[in-house]
């Protein structure tokens, strides 16, 4: 982007403190009327990037223009006209009232010892208005909770009336609703030409609202650009060590990120694994085999069966039928195949409907791998939770030998680890 | 409608506030008059127009108590004030002249001045020792910007402790100047003087200046970082505040000895009924703590057998200083 163009531009800002190395080598720009995001983990420098650009913390070497100019060259009444700033956290030493506050983002306008214009006071309305806190007017600000706190802070900098706005986490103490109202209030304010530069905690909601997201790792800008390029699994693995799936928002179409939880419960992976679930038991297990890298396989499974979406999900070849239809010769063979290659069958505890009796029976008829019933339900009593054909299947594969049972995922890595002649 | 019921109420907020400062106003004025009245000596009311006629009576009615009063008031109205704006600038309600050991080295300074230079250019040797000593407690506490207000207080008591030293090095070496010196302890008014009184009238101003800094007072009781970011030049306020502080306990030393704990207890209490903007807490602490004391220094000479009123001061203030500490502890 053209230096000229960009409301703020940071040009090789290392920052050392101490032998300390902070910020090394950042460059960052962001235009008018653009929402920026900045994420990391903890530690990453993400708050003294925003002290960089406030001039809380000068540089040790590298330059930031604000609009053109060189930020050591405005004064501070000037730079507070440019941009506001809402600090992480800020202590209430002493208790004033929340119109008190609020004012103060208004000091760079106003005269020595002249009392607050009509302008100013409507400037705080309005900032109040959209922060929603017109209700505390009046109140002293030691009976606020945090997030009413935080919503006064940003307040003050909305008083400020400035083209840039500097936000260091402003949304970590609110709940939900509140975290949403503010940003969108942000992202309005970007549509009428401020510019938003904000620390974002959560990375959905940075998704949902930035333009641009910087991504820092370490010091150092690890990806900039639209959240599309920076969030992917590969960067967030990177950075923040974190395994998620990408989805995109039903509504927004937004990108927004799943946490894959219990990572790599499996050791023993490396196995061809044919899985036969459904109604969403198999979901945890076929996360596990496939965060240990075995060669999953799973069906036959309907069309509308929660495992099957989660079989896509993670791009794991599935037998599948449409929904409410038979099993047909097709994917018979195709599952008598992929038994015949795998080096164990893992059967999860299931609704035993037609479907996964006709599966159950397949298996029972063709398999000479061993077979492995994975779940509580199996452990206490078979036919406590299956009945008629079912029960007698699972009985007699049992009482052959051909069947085992276990309880748990680490029941079923170990099973995994065990050398099985087939 | 709701933005009209808020701006009625902070317009009654500021009509109050205003209330306040016209009310405490009156009040000075009452009281000085009172107080110039009340005595050891004891001067009636009925014997005013007669005892205007006596050199004697109008002597002590002019040339003794009404400059006293008047000295009262302007030490203790600078003493809040300056109280006030050193807990803005310190970012602690904990702070005070006299607590972070400008007082002592107020005192100080005076004594060196009496001993050495014989009580030639005194206001100025107050006025330096107070400053040198609020410059080294404030670089000593200052980290990253931050006062804390642990290192604050042990450093204040770590400068009061030295300068007490020096003062008894002084008083040991003093012979004669004895007890001048403890006088500067103990803080009394009982040498004001009309001559006293025009050095003292050089801390209206600086209280004025004062008032020019309210709006970067308030905003920098928020911290250096937010303040910068509001505008403020957090550098150039905190040195004209400091000096202007130490300007006036130094004056204030050099009047009246270091008199303890009026710029701690005379803010609290106004900050309970006026808020904590200094636009009002300032100029009703300079009325309260002048009130403060006149009374403090009327009761003293009357019934207390013109006792320091420093003790008066201290003997309350200590407790109520402990209370304060307690009370931070527990929230």
């Amino acid at each position: 982007m053209d230096i000229t163009e960009s409301v703020i531009n940071v040009t090789d800002v290392d920052v050392k403190i101490g032998t300390a190395e902070i910020l090394h080598k950042i460059s960052a720009s962001a235009g008018q009327g653009m929402f920026v995001g900045i994420i990391g983990p903890n530690g990453s420098g993400k708050s003294t990037l925003i002290y960089c650009m406030s001039r809380t913390l000068n540089p040790t070497t590298g330059k930031i223009l604000i609009i053109g100019e060189e930020i050591e060259k405005y004064s501070r009444k000037e730079l507070a006209k440019m941009l506001g700033v809402v600090p992480q956290e800020s202590t209430r030493t002493f208790d004033f009232s929340v119109d008190d506050i609020v004012m103060m983002g208004r000091y760079p306008y106003q005269k020595l010892l002249r009392p607050p214009e009509s302008h100013d006071r409507e400037a705080c309305q309005k900032a109040m208005a959209l922060t929603g806190i017109s209700h505390l007017s009046g109140r002293s600000i030691s009976t606020l909770s945090g997030g009413e706190w935080q919503r006064v802070l940003i307040a003050r900098a909305l008083a400020q009336e400035t083209p840039l706005l500097l936000l260091d986490e402003p949304i970590s103490q609110l709940d939900i609703n509140h975290q949403i109202e503010i940003l969108s209030v942000l992202q309005s304010l970007t549509r009428q030409g401020s510019t938003v530069i904000c620390v974002i905690h959560d990375l959905n909601l940075a998704s949902q609202y930035c333009d641009e997201i910087i991504m820092l790792d370490q010091g150092t800008v690890y990806a900039v650009g639209t959240p599309h390029k920076v969030m992917t699994p590969e960067n967030i693995r990177a950075v923040f060590g974190l395994d998620v799936l990408i989805k995109t928002h039903p509504t927004t179409g937004k990108l927004y990120l799943l946490p894959i939880y219990h990572k790599r419960p499996i050791k023993n992976g490396g196995r061809k694994v044919h899985l036969i679930c459904g109604g969403g038991s198999g979901t945890e297990i076929m996360f596990a085999l496939h965060a240990a890298e075995c060669n999953v396989s799973t069906g036959i499974l309907s069309m509308n069966d929660a495992d099957y979406s989660t079989s896509i999900q993670l791009g794991i070849p599935c037998i599948a039928e449409p929904s409410f239809s038979p099993i047909t010769d097709v994917s018979r063979s195709l599952l008598e195949e992929s038994i015949g290659t795998a080096d164990l069958v893992v059967f999860t505890s299931m609704p035993f409907e037609q479907e996964n009796v006709d599966n159950l029976r397949i298996v029972s008829e063709c398999c000479n791998k061993p077979i492995l019933l994975v779940t509580d339900c199996f452990s206490k009593s078979i036919e406590n939770c299956m009945a008629g054909e079912a029960a007698e299947i699972v009985n007699r594969m049992i009482a052959d030998g051909q069947a085992a049972m276990v309880t748990s995922i680490e029941a079923l890595d170990q099973c995994l680890g065990k050398e099985y002649s087939s | 409608m709701g933005n009209i019921r808020a701006l009625n109420t902070t317009i009654s907020v500021v009509s109050y506030r205003w209330m306040l400062i016209i009310v405490l106003s009156a009040i000075a004025v009452i009281s000085a008059i009172v107080c110039t009245f009340i005595g050891p000596s004891n001067i009636c009311g009925i014997q005013i127009m007669e005892t205007m006629e006596t050199s004697k009576m109008s002597l002590i009615l002019t040339q003794i108590r009404l400059p006293r009063v008047i000295t009262a008031f302007i030490v203790g109205g600078g003493l809040a004030a300056a109280g006030a704006a050193m807990q803005g600038l310190f970012r602690n309600p904990l702070a005070d002249p006299y607590v972070i050991g400008t007082s002592s080295g107020g005192a100080l300074g005076a004594a060196i001045s009496l001993v050495i230079f014989h009580s030639y250019l005194l206001p100025l040797a107050a006025f330096c020792g107070a400053c040198s000593s609020t410059i080294i407690v404030y670089i000593i506490c200052r980290q990253n910007g931050k006062v804390a207000v642990e290192t604050l207080l042990l450093s204040g008591i770590a400068i009061s402790l030295f300068c007490s030293a020096m003062l008894s090095f002084l008083m040991y070496i003093s012979g004669d100047d004895l007890h001048q010196i403890m006088f500067w302890l103990m803080g009394g008014l009982w040498n004001a003087t009309w001559d006293k009184v025009r050095i003292g009238l050089l801390i209206i101003p600086a209280i004025g200046v004062l008032f020019f800094t309210v709006r970067e007072l308030d905003i920098l009781s928020l911290g250096d970082d937010e303040a910068s970011s509001l505008g403020v030049n957090t550098e150039r306020i905190k040195i004209v505040l400091l000096a202007v502080t130490s300007f006036i306990t130094g004056i204030a030393v050099s009047l009246s000895g270091s008199i303890g704990f009026i710029g701690l207890i005379v803010p609290h209490m106004v900050r309970s009924i006026s808020g904590s903007s200094f636009r009002f807490l300032l100029p009703i602490s300079v009325l309260a703590g002048g009130i403060l004391l006149m009374w403090a220094d009327t009761l003293s000479r009357t019934f207390m057998n013109d006792m320091p009123v420093g003790i008066i001061t201290a003997f309350f203030g200590a407790p109520f200083f402990i209370y304060l500490i307690r009370r931070r502890m527990w929230t």
